[in-house]
This record gives C-alpha cells, sequence and structure tokens, in this order.
C-alpha cells in the first residue's frame, strides 16, 4: 500500500474486527485510532522521526523571568485529548538553523521536587553558572476545581485557562528558549468518511505523511485489541 | 580557571560529566586537596601569588601586619591570630624595618624563637632578645613578639603572610557574581597547581567509589 489514508487505517481496524463496513464499531474505531496515537505515544512506544507532525518547537521570550506560563496552540481545538500536550520532551537553548553554533550555552536538566529539596537542603546541589534547572508544575493560579467557574464569573474556565503549564526555573535564563512539546492530533482536523452520516470524503486525510507505516500498524493493532476485547465483554 | 570549570573538569575525568553523581562534592574535595597539598609543601611558592600582587584581588596567601610600639611590659606584645590563618608562610619587618631599604641607622633582626627557648628566657637573661633583635614565637592560636629594650622607640610593623584554608563556602559564594570566580587571577593560583589539585580531587572521589564497591 503505497498510500494510507486515515480511511484505510480505520477500514484495517473494522475488517480486523468482523465489520468492513463500519456499521457497527466505525465510530468506536475512530475513537480508538486517535486513542492509540496519544497511548503509544505517551507510554514512549515510539521514535521520533515515526511522529514529526505531533513534535512541535516553539520559541519563549523570556523576558527576564524565572518562570513562563504556557499552553499549546489551539487548545481550543478540544475534542477527544485533541491539541493538548502529551509531554515535554526538551526545554534548551535556541537551536539555530543550518550549522550549530559551536559556542557555549546553557544547559537545561529537569528536576523532581526531592531535588529541589535537595537544593534547599544543600545548597552544592544547585545549578552551575551555565545551567539551568526546571520544574514542570501544575496550575497555580486560582484555588477554583477544575472545571469550576473562575471567581466573579458565571463562565466555565477557558480550556487555555485550565491546561496553562508552568514551568518553573532555578538558574539564569537567556532571552528566549525552545521548548519541543508532543501534542496529541486533533481529530477535527482529519477529513474522515463516516458511514452513519453518509459522509464519503473525496481525498480522506493521509495519515501515513504524518505517521510512518510501523508506527501506524501498532495504532492499528492497539484498536484492533482493545475493540476485540469490548465486543467479547 | 573558572570554579566551576574546576568542579566539570574533575566530572569529566570520574565519567560524571553533567555531575548528576558527584555534584554537591567536587567543590569540598576540591578545597580539602588544595589544602592538603599546602600542608605537605606540595607546591612552589611561586605557584601562588600574594596579596601585594595587584591582580589577585581575593588571594590565597594573604597577610596581616603587626604594628606596636616599643612601650609594652617586658617588651612583649601578644596578638590573637586571624581567625582565617591555615598555614603561616613567613613573618617579616614591613615599612620601615624592612630589610630591605631601612630607613633607620641600624638593621633589625626578626627570629622565631622555639617554646623551649621562650621558657628558659624567663630565668637566662643571655637568652633574651639583645641589641635589634626581635624575637617572635606562634603558638597557643596567637603570634608573640620580644623585643630587645636596645631598639628605639617608635611603631614597628611586622608582616605575617599566611594562607588561609581554601573554603568552598567563601569560593561559592565569589562564583556567584556575573563573572564567576577565576581562580589563576582572583585567588592567585598558577594553572598547574590546580591541575595537580584536581589530580588529586579526582583520585580521592575515585578512591570513595571503589570503597562503595567493596
Amino acid at each position: 500500500m503505497a498510500i494510507m489514508t486515515i480511511d484505510d487505517a480505520l477500514k484495517q481496524i473494522l475488517t480486523r474486527v468482523n465489520d468492513p463496513y463500519g456499521d457497527t464499531y466505525w465510530l468506536r474505531a475512530y475513537q480508538l485510532f486517535f486513542e492509540g496515537i496519544n497511548t503509544l505515544v505517551q507510554t514512549g512506544e515510539y521514535k521520533a522521526e515515526e511522529i514529526p507532525s505531533m513534535i512541535k518547537i516553539v520559541t519563549l521570550e523570556t523576558e527576564d523571568r524565572n518562570s513562563i506560563y504556557w499552553s499549546s496552540p489551539n487548545m481550543s481545538e478540544n475534542d477527544l485529548f485533541g491539541g493538548f500536550v502529551i509531554k515535554i520532551i526538551d526545554v534548551r537553548d535556541s537551536v539555530g538553523e543550518g550549522i550549530v553554533s559551536s559556542s557555549e550555552g546553557n544547559r537545561f536538566k529537569e528536576i523532581d521536587n526531592d531535588y529541589y529539596q535537595l537544593i534547599k537542603f544543600d545548597k552544592e546541589y544547585k545549578p552551575l553558572k551555565n545551567e539551568i534547572f526546571y520544574m514542570i508544575e501544575g496550575k497555580t493560579e486560582g484555588y477554583e476545581w477544575a472545571g469550576e467557574p473562575t471567581e466573579g464569573s458565571d463562565e466555565p474556565p477557558s480550556v487555555e485557562n485550565e491546561h496553562k503549564i508552568l514551568i518553573k526555573f532555578i538558574g539564569t535564563l537567556p532571552r528566549e528558549l525552545e521548548l519541543k512539546y508532543i501534542a496529541s492530533p486533533i481529530p477535527s482536523k482529519f477529513k474522515v468518511s463516516n458511514p452513519a452520516e453518509s459522509i464519503e470524503q473525496v481525498s480522506p486525510t493521509r495519515v501515513d505523511q504524518m505517521f510512518s507505516l510501523p508506527f501506524l500498524y501498532k495504532v492499528i493493532d492497539f484498536a484492533v485489541q482493545k475493540l476485540s476485547m469490548e465486543a467479547f465483554d | 580557571m573558572l570554579y566551576d570549570n574546576i568542579k566539570k573538569e574533575i566530572g569529566k575525568r570520574l565519567g560524571d560529566p553533567f555531575l548528576d553523581k558527584y555534584r554537591a562534592l567536587v567543590g569540598n574535595v576540591f578545597v580539602e586537596s588544595l589544602g592538603n597539598m599546602l600542608k605537605e609543601d606540595d607546591y612552589g611558592i611561586n605557584e601562588i601569588e600574594s596579596v601585594d600582587s595587584e591582580t589577585v584581588t581575593n588571594p590565597l596567601l594573604t597577610k596581616k601586619t603587626y604594628s606596636y610600639s616599643q612601650v609594652g611590659l617586658n617588651n612583649t606584645k601578644k596578638f590573637q591570630l586571624e581567625s582565617d590563618v591555615f598555614i603561616v608562610q613567613d613573618v617579616l619587618f614591613g615599612d620601615d624595618y624592612s630589610n630591605i631599604s631601612p630607613e633607620f641607622d641600624f638593621v633589625p633582626t626578626l627570629k622565631e624563637i622555639s617554646k623551649d627557648t621562650q621558657r628558659r628566657m624567663a630565668i637566662e637573661d643571655a637568652l633574651k632578645p639583645s641589641g635589634y633583635e626581635i624575637f617572635y614565637i606562634i603558638n597557643n592560636y596567637s603570634i608573640t613578639f620580644y623585643s630587645s629594650a636596645e631598639i628605639p622607640n617608635g611603631k614597628i610593623n611586622i608582616d605575617m603572610y599566611y594562607f588561609k584554608a581554601p573554603s568552598n563556602d567563601e569560593w561559592s559564594t565569589l562564583n556567584d557574581g556575573s563573572d564567576g570566580l577565576n581562580l589563576e587571577t582572583s585567588v592567585g593560583l598558577s594553572p598547574q597547581l590546580i591541575q595537580r589539585a584536581i589530580n588529586r580531587s579526582v583520585m580521592h572521589l575515585s578512591g570513595v567509589e571503589q570503597g562503595e564497591k567493596e
């Protein structure tokens, strides 16, 4: 198969569970396709070059702060885990294109709370001159429960507000830094043929361009296994 | 060589370039190694610049000037040593009493005496300083000067050159400045001396690791 669209992938899943026309399991197969992608990436069963379109790099201006609130772009495209950050892979000095300068820069190292306590306990553990430690924290603004309107407002909090990630730094930050992260695919961005709604896409989204075929087959396997278990239940 | 680079160098030689394992140890082990080298006389005096150098801002080899007038009881003067004295390197006249360019018509002599001489001086006048002699003894965290009664009245300045104990706390604080701490230009250590101290630190830490395995 030279080309694989999302329709082809769903057809493979449905064929393997004896529902080639998708009369019964199309919607579940569609859900499991994206669930599979997220789960495989989250559990580390991927190589970076297998999911190029999910790996994003953004440049952040630090503006002399030692903490950054950040949420991934397109956060409001919120359906079926869409658009959220699965994990932050790297925080680093900006890497220029082409030949990378060999001049000295900063080393970024992620630390956890235990290490943070260690620094507080013994300053010998603190970062050296060109080192920056960072901690990826949760939300630290407001005391509302998840989904609860913010004080003085009847509106539920925006997705951007709910999912802002706070990154705290220990060390002297450069003017700008790069953040490399994995974002979930947004299902609504995919053009797919839905038999239940009799929608036949002329050109469904090609998934072989955004994922490697071995990775796609792992996703298909994941969906088939899940569907088989659910059907068996 | 910057203090941070010394730590990195020790880490590299131990196979821990990011100092994930030895971060909290390298600073203290380095100053311990350097201190042991000073204690064991494993250095050339030209390898450590003194406070008299115009470029060194935080010298390891520093000095304290003791000034007193010839009016003390029994021509004896006792001073407490500075709290940061580690090894006394030299005691000599400063200013006008310098042997290099004395402005007086006599040449004073400074001589260290033993504890035994100090005790016997009390009962044997022959052992007391005479002429233009000044004796001194360093013990019990103090320095005591015994001057000859023949030395003319006037202020006497005596410089004591000493090594401060290398201090990781002090160097870390200095290193927090924007430029970091350069042990060659700021503290006055020669590159070779630093390298030897690094070597000792690596041997020490790898010995610790070996001990852990056993």
